[in-house]
């Protein structure tokens, strides 16, 4: 029987041939989580406390993060991050303090490469699948891995998502998503891998590719998974920690459904409070006054976003009273942005560039006022997400932030060049 | 041995892709006195739910139950109040896995909602894997993994390492 992307990977993992619906057990190539109060403390509880593990057999499997409250607003958090970081020492594990977002940084070092299986227990690990790996969450589950080096899963059906044609100008991968999810609905892929195809792909940016990964989760997805091609191979090279090969699924693989997706017509779109999933187009909020913009989190915040986002302000700077939050991802995107003069551009714009950090994502920082309107390239807009539910939050691309950063107003960034 | 499932259904979610957040309410989400949870719990749409449900009581949801982004206090409202399981058209990945983890029965059941309605006499036959609604209608469900099985024999996560991995050695389980 002819094999997914997905198949593939696990068939690869476990020394033998799997399709979806089979139930087997697999190795992660790493075990990956981010510290926050619950999780990494409580896996380290339950290791010595309650299965009475006190060492890995494979400490160069898991890799851990230290990216929320990061740097730390209090103490109590501060203390939470040297618990973290004293587990991973004893235990042997490779730790990052201080290098961005974990789905980025790990991706960043070359711990991902196609044809992996990498595991956490937060959803938007999706992200890495634009690298050909599967990335698995496993949410509180995630003790398995800890406690077994294995994980005990359902071999997932998949979607596959067939792209053509290119993007117009101001259309970025948010929108690919947002296009996607308006059609499928947030349903649409449930529990199936949504695996990512065709001509069209070469075309999206790998940063692009990394966002439309990331949101996976909103389809009802399990995990969502891209072919790879020389973009990816780019990226890489020199970072690799293992050889690998491209991956690319069997001609008649067994597909749930296959959507066919002319990336020409996609339009900019936003999601509006107080759901993910709730895709308007630009149209029927044109002229909203927003306060205060957000680019960042791991579902943004990369190069090619902030590229967008000059493409669009051009030395202008953003209409008074607007605060615009310029995060990168990691401090590899944020040396970068030095090195090639786009920071200082960006600031000349009046944009608030801060250090690699979660914490506006989740409302730790830059947190909005009763009442205030919100655009932002992040995950959720979930009410309460950037620390106030009596705020709106609208998602979409860089380019349409950018747009509406200039005129104070939601504002369709392909009138503004 | 599986418990057996037997209730009324306290409630029928009918809303599509049910943010389980909803059930103590977005301004609640942040509480963790259980007691002041469970007083809140499924508030907004019955002021009297935390006082007319008992222990055995189960919940029925529609398709992609659980969507969003969901946080626990919800769920830890309604185990304590009672709440035995949740029989849903489906539910969402990161949902089920969530709560699955805590041994908790989450199954799917195509046709549930349209055919149960709230106090219904519920029971379900884990070795049919068939739900029974006020011994009439019979509905059979998606089959349920055995992980998913053994975390609700064994109690959640960690009993189920314990006693059902971590006895077979590393060698033994493809672990070089």
């Amino acid at each position: 029987m002819r094999q997914t992307i997905v198949e593939k990977i696990l068939s690869r993992n476990l020394g033998s041939d799997v399709h979806a619906g089979d139930e087997a057990l697999f190795t992660p190539d790493y075990i990956t989580s981010y510290d926050y109060p619950g999780y990494i403390d409580s896996y380290e509880n339950q290791l010595l406390n309650e299965l009475g593990i006190t060492h890995v057999r494979h400490p160069e499997r898991f890799v851990l993060f230290i990216d929320h409250f990061n740097p730390a607003g209090s103490s109590q958090f501060r203390n939470v991050h040297l618990k973290t970081r004293n587990f991973a020492k004893n235990f042997g594990m490779k730790l990052y303090e201080d290098r961005g977002i974990g789905h980025q940084v790990l991706a960043e070092e070359g711990y991902v490469v196609p044809g992996e299986l990498i595991v956490h227990f937060d959803g938007h690990v999706s992200t890495l699948g634009a690298f050909g790996c599967y990335a698995l969450s496993m949410r509180n589950s995630i003790i398995e891995a800890y406690a077994t080096e294995q994980v005990m899963a359902v071999v997932p059906t998949s979607i596959r998502i067939e792209l053509e044609g290119k993007l117009d100008k101001g259309v970025g991968g948010r929108d690919v998503f947002h296009h996607l999810l308006k059609e499928l609905g947030p349903a649409g892929c449930l529990g199936s891998v949504v695996e990512y195809g065709g001509e069209g792909l070469a075309n999206l940016a790998l940063d692009m590719r990394l966002t439309i990964c990331n949101l996976s989760m909103f389809l009802g997805a399990n995990s969502s998974i891209m072919e790879t091609d020389d973009e990816v191979d780019a990226f890489l090279s020199g970072r690799a920690k293992h050889t690998y090969t491209r991956v690319f699924p069997d001609e008649d693989a067994n597909y749930v459904k296959v959507v066919e997706l002319d990336l020409g017509s996609v339009e900019p779109t936003l999601a509006a409070p107080p759901s993910s999933a709730n895709i308007i187009p630009i149209r029927d909020v044109e002229g909203m006054p927003v306060h205060v913009g957000y680019l960042g989190s791991c579902a943004s915040g990369r190069m090619t976003d902030f590229e967008h986002a000059y493409e669009i302000l051009q030395g202008r700077p953003v209409a008074n009273e607007f605060r615009f939050y310029g995060v990168p991802t990691s401090t590899e995107i944020q040396a970068k942005l030095a090195k090639t003069g786009l920071m200082e551009k960006l600031i000349a714009s009046r944009v608030c560039m801060y250090y690699p950090s979660c914490d506006f994502c989740y409302g730790q920082l830059g947190v909005l006022a009763d009442g205030e309107v919100a655009l932002s390239t992040a995950t959720l807009n979930v009410p309460g997400r950037m620390g106030n539910t009596k705020a709106n939050i609208y998602l979409a691309s860089a380019y349409t932030l950018a747009a509406s950063a200039l005129t104070g107003k939601i504002t369709d960034p392909r009138k503004m060049y | 041995m599986l418990k057996d499932i037997q209730g009324r259904v306290a409630w029928v979610f009918e809303e599509e892709n049910y943010d389980i957040d909803l059930i103590v309410g977005i301004d609640n989400i942040k509480i963790t006195d259980i007691e002041k949870l469970k007083a809140v719990c499924m508030t907004d749409y019955d002021s009297n739910f935390p006082n007319d449900v008992k222990t055995g009581d189960i919940l029925v949801g529609g398709r992609n139950f659980g969507y969003g982004h969901p946080h626990f206090p919800s769920f830890k409202a309604l185990r304590a109040l009672g709440i035995a399981a949740v029989f849903a058209e489906s539910f969402s990945p990161g949902f089920y896995k969530g709560e699955i983890g805590n041994g908790f029965p989450l199954i799917e059941c195509p046709g549930i909602l349209n055919a149960a309605k709230r106090w219904d006499n519920l029971s379900f036959d884990w070795d049919t894997e068939t739900v029974v609604i006020n011994k009439q209608v019979s509905l059979k469900c998606h089959k349920i993994p055995q992980r998913s099985r053994d975390l609700i024999e064994f109690g959640g996560l960690i009993p189920y390492l314990k006693e059902k991995r971590l006895k077979v050695p590393p060698s033994e389980r493809g672990l070089g």
